[in-house]
């Protein structure tokens, strides 16, 4: 039991965890360090089936750090940008689930997770029509004509040189 | 015994050498003219576009001494080791220290790119901690704050506020006046900023009447004999004004929060350009998946996977996305601006390492003619058969035992009171005129830097290896060699150096090449993101003279009518009611003179109007009197008394034969 963590959720489920798995999380370790670990660590911002990832990529680096995602992405497939194991992990249909998976990772502080997610969001930009975002992401588009002349004409000179 | 070459024909280089000696000569001297016919095609981008400094400028005026100084020292020195020494010394670049233990071409490779990626990352740790990189605006306005401070300095609805700020004249000492407990308690109530105690008159706990400063203002025209040109004050303004962003490094402060940014021009006068509009943060729709994610994650690591030209793009997507770009689209351009500075440092380092090829290329030429002139005395059969026979002249075996050193060819005797003749270079030094001609031919010498120092404190610093003279046919043999020896070493030297630097320039001009073309376009880029997103236009003196004329008219009409109802009384607080609007297209500028800055103006005035000085004493008695009556009548607002009104009656008319006199003078627009 000492190596082990128990983690509480928003929705009240209480996951067991290797306790080097859950010190990935810089807020999970540090309470750790404060408190010990024999009492649960509720964690009121995470729902279970979102921590459940979270531990699945822990898992995944339980005995690495991955390096440093380069920026900008040089591609729009993260396999070519990532570890394949990282971008078959984050290979998320579910947007939401990924936007979920970014807070969690941004309020545990798992800064190569919230990279990682990251990473994934800008590759559904990347490349992308105006049009195709707003789809990708639901957004309205609350520019007037006008507005959005002016900036199609300001950026023909960055489309043509991209 | 060993017999010297005395003979004619080898008292002058063989026509076959002398061939080849000036071959090499021709060709090292067409390779120097093509690096300089190279530098001056600037074919680098930085070349073209990036100044030299005071100190690459020095250091190229130093080596082109450098190779006049060896240019011009007689062939024949080369053979001393002194000046030989002093000569290759100014040669070791602190950075060669790092190639000391090199011998090998894939050793080198590896030290120069370790180099290199030392050298881009301290640049990286550095330009990191530098918020402003590639401006000239002393850090003064930091990069993260550009948007807001460009929303307020180019706000269509703004207030331009002008002050004199009196407290840092040399005669503020002389007329200020401590406030008494009444008005220090008076102070103490006031919630008003300090910039607003300037207005009022009171600077740090002091008050000053306008009067006197404007007495100490004509006192100091005169001085200077009415030299003040309003002009140049307004034009001063004018390019606030107009082109804000050009004059960061003038920002002396802004305050977001207050929607103010503070700029500083000659003559102490202060000007704060204050937006009158508050921006709206626009925001996702609701039922938006992005609207989850907090700002700060979406600028920082989101923006930050995106290259500048889709953070550009995004901006068409909503308003939304159009502010978080136009806010944070400097983070993910920072790569870039990173890139530049080390693309530049690149070309510079290059551009030295040239400089340095052209003077060491000029140097190892010196030294081989000297090579071969000595080579064409020495008798080589003779040389050959003595050695054969097992050599028994220690003068003679002394300089060929350390060549075999300096070859690599024996490790044994490395130090000069080694020397005894025992050791047997019998084999070792057989055929030793090509085992020289081929270390001439060498590119990569046997020994590292670091060997060849130590040869030099343990054998040929040696008083033996020490010899002065000049070359001709009757030197000894052993003499020849001797003097062979220290050229042999030297040329060595050169010839290290020369490998290790045209190693570090190949490598550094691939570089510069993958980076170089990318910087016009980065360059470009920002130019044009500044233009779209901040609308920073370019100044462009000759464009904007109308506009210009319109502006510094509007501001001359402006400060004329101020000076026409000049009101000395210290209470009068001009915050409030701006004394004239500039409007240029739909954008209106609210314009505030200060008391002090209006007595600026007066002072022009009078300045021009010399006679003005003469009835100022009696005016002065006037406005005094005024201002006493003034200040006994609870601080009216208005100038009312009779005085006052008489007072502003005689400006009015030398203000209109002012005007009148400005109309015939100035130029005007259509």
């Amino acid at each position: 039991m000492e190596n082990k963590v128990k983690l509480s959720t928003q929705d009240g489920v209480i996951i067991e965890v290797d306790k080097d798995v859950a010190c990935k999380s810089h807020l999970i370790n540090t309470i750790i360090d404060d408190t010990g670990s024999e009492e649960e660590i509720p964690l009121p911002n995470v729902k279970s089936s979102i921590l459940k990832k979270v531990i699945q990529y822990c898992e995944l680096h339980r005995n690495d750090s991955p390096p440093e995602i380069e920026k900008p992405l040089r591609s729009n497939n993260l396999s070519d940008c990532v570890e394949q194991k990282d971008a078959d992990f984050i290979d998320i249909p579910n947007l939401e689930e990924l936007f979920d998976i970014i807070l969690a990772a941004n309020y545990l502080d798992i800064k190569s997770l919230l990279d990682l997610s990251c990473a994934k969001v800008a590759t559904y930009i990347k490349g992308k029509t105006p049009e195709e975002i707003r789809k990708t992401f639901n957004i309205q588009n609350d520019l007037t004509q006008e507005e959005e002349q002016q900036i199609r004409e300001e950026n023909k000179w960055a489309e043509e040189t991209s | 015994m060993f017999q010297q070459n005395n003979g004619q024909d080898n008292q002058e280089p063989n026509p076959q050498q002398q061939q080849n000696n000036s071959q090499d000569a021709e060709q090292i001297q067409n390779e120097n003219q093509d690096i300089q016919h190279n530098q001056n095609q600037q074919q680098n981008y930085f070349w073209r576009n990036v100044p030299y400094s005071e100190f690459q400028l020095s250091q190229k005026n130093q080596i082109k001494g450098l190779i006049s100084v060896i240019e011009e020292t007689p062939n024949d020195r080369f053979i001393h080791r002194q000046f030989l020494e002093k000569t290759c010394n100014k040669f070791q670049q602190k950075f060669l220290d790092d190639y000391e233990d090199v011998r090998t071409f894939e050793q080198l490779h590896q030290i120069i790119q370790k180099n290199y990626n030392n050298r881009k990352q301290l640049y990286e740790s550095q330009l990191d901690a530098i918020p402003n990189l590639i401006h000239d605006w002393d850090d003064k306005v930091k990069s993260s704050k550009l948007y807001q401070i460009m929303k307020i300095v180019k706000s269509p609805n703004r207030s331009l506020y002008i002050s004199k700020d009196i407290s840092k004249e040399v005669y503020f000492d002389e007329i200020k006046q401590n406030l008494n407990s009444k008005e220090l308690e008076q102070l103490n109530n006031l919630n008003d900023s300090q910039e607003t105690l300037k207005w009022l008159g009171i600077f740090n706990n002091f008050k000053v009447k306008p009067i006197q400063v404007l007495n100490q203002q004509m006192n100091i025209a005169k001085q200077h004999e009415f030299k003040n040109d309003e002009n140049q004050v307004f034009f001063e303004i004018y390019k606030i004004f107009a082109f804000p962003y050009l004059y960061f490094n003038q920002c002396f402060k802004y305050d977001i929060e207050a929607q103010s940014v503070h700029f500083q021009i000659p003559r102490n006068i202060n000007i704060e350009i204050k937006s009158n509009e508050r921006e709206q943060i626009p925001l996702l729709n609701e039922d938006s998946l992005m609207s989850t994610i907090p700002s700060y994650i979406f600028q920082s690591n989101i923006l930050s996977f995106l290259g500048i030209i889709d953070i550009f793009k995004l901006r068409i997507v909503c308003r939304y996305f159009k502010t978080m770009v136009e806010k944070y689209w400097y983070i993910p351009y920072k790569k870039e601006i990173i890139e530049y500075e080390i693309a530049k440092d690149l070309a510079h380092q290059y551009e030295t390492l040239k400089n340095f090829q052209i003077a060491a290329g000029t140097l190892k030429q010196k030294l081989r003619t000297c090579i071969d002139m000595i080579m064409n005395f020495i008798n080589w059969d003779d040389l050959h058969q003595q050695i054969e026979a097992g050599l028994n002249d220690i003068e003679i075996y002394r300089p060929l035992i350390m060549m075999l050193r300096l070859f690599n060819k024996q490790q044994t005797i490395c130090h000069s009171f080694e020397i005894n003749g025992q050791f047997s270079i019998t084999e070792l030094a057989k055929d030793i005129k090509q085992q020289i001609l081929d270390y001439l031919n060498l590119q990569f010498l046997p020994l590292s830097y670091k060997q060849m120092k130590q040869l030099q404190q343990s054998a040929l610093s040696a008083p033996e290896f020490n010899i002065v003279g000049l070359i001709h046919p009757e030197v000894n043999l052993n003499q020849l060699l001797t003097f062979l020896l220290q050229a042999l070493y030297f040329h060595g030297w050169m010839v290290q150096t020369i490998t290790i630097q045209d190693e570090i320039l190949k490598k550094r001009k691939k570089e510069l090449q993958i980076i170089d073309q990318k910087q016009i376009y980065n360059q470009n880029f920002l130019k044009l993101a500044y233009k779209y997103i901040y609308n920073m236009n370019e100044f462009q003196p000759s464009k904007d003279t109308e506009e210009q004329i319109q502006i510094m008219i509007k501001l001359s009409q402006i400060s004329q009518e101020a000076l026409k109802h000049l009101n000395f009384s210290p209470n009068r607080n001009y915050l409030n009611n701006p004394l004239g609007v500039i409007q240029l297209n739909n954008d209106i500028t609210k314009i505030h003179l200060d008391i002090f800055f209006q007595i600026e103006l007066l002072t022009y005035v009078c300045s021009r109007q010399k006679f003005y000085l003469d009835d100022l004493e009696d005016e002065n008695q006037d406005i005094q009197f005024t201002q006493e009556n003034n200040n006994n009548t609870n601080n009216s607002e208005e100038p009312n008394s009779h005085n006052q009104e008489r007072v502003e009656e005689d400006k009015e008319q030398n203000y209109q034969e002012e005007e009148k006199s400005m109309k015939q003078n100035d130029p005007q627009p259509d």
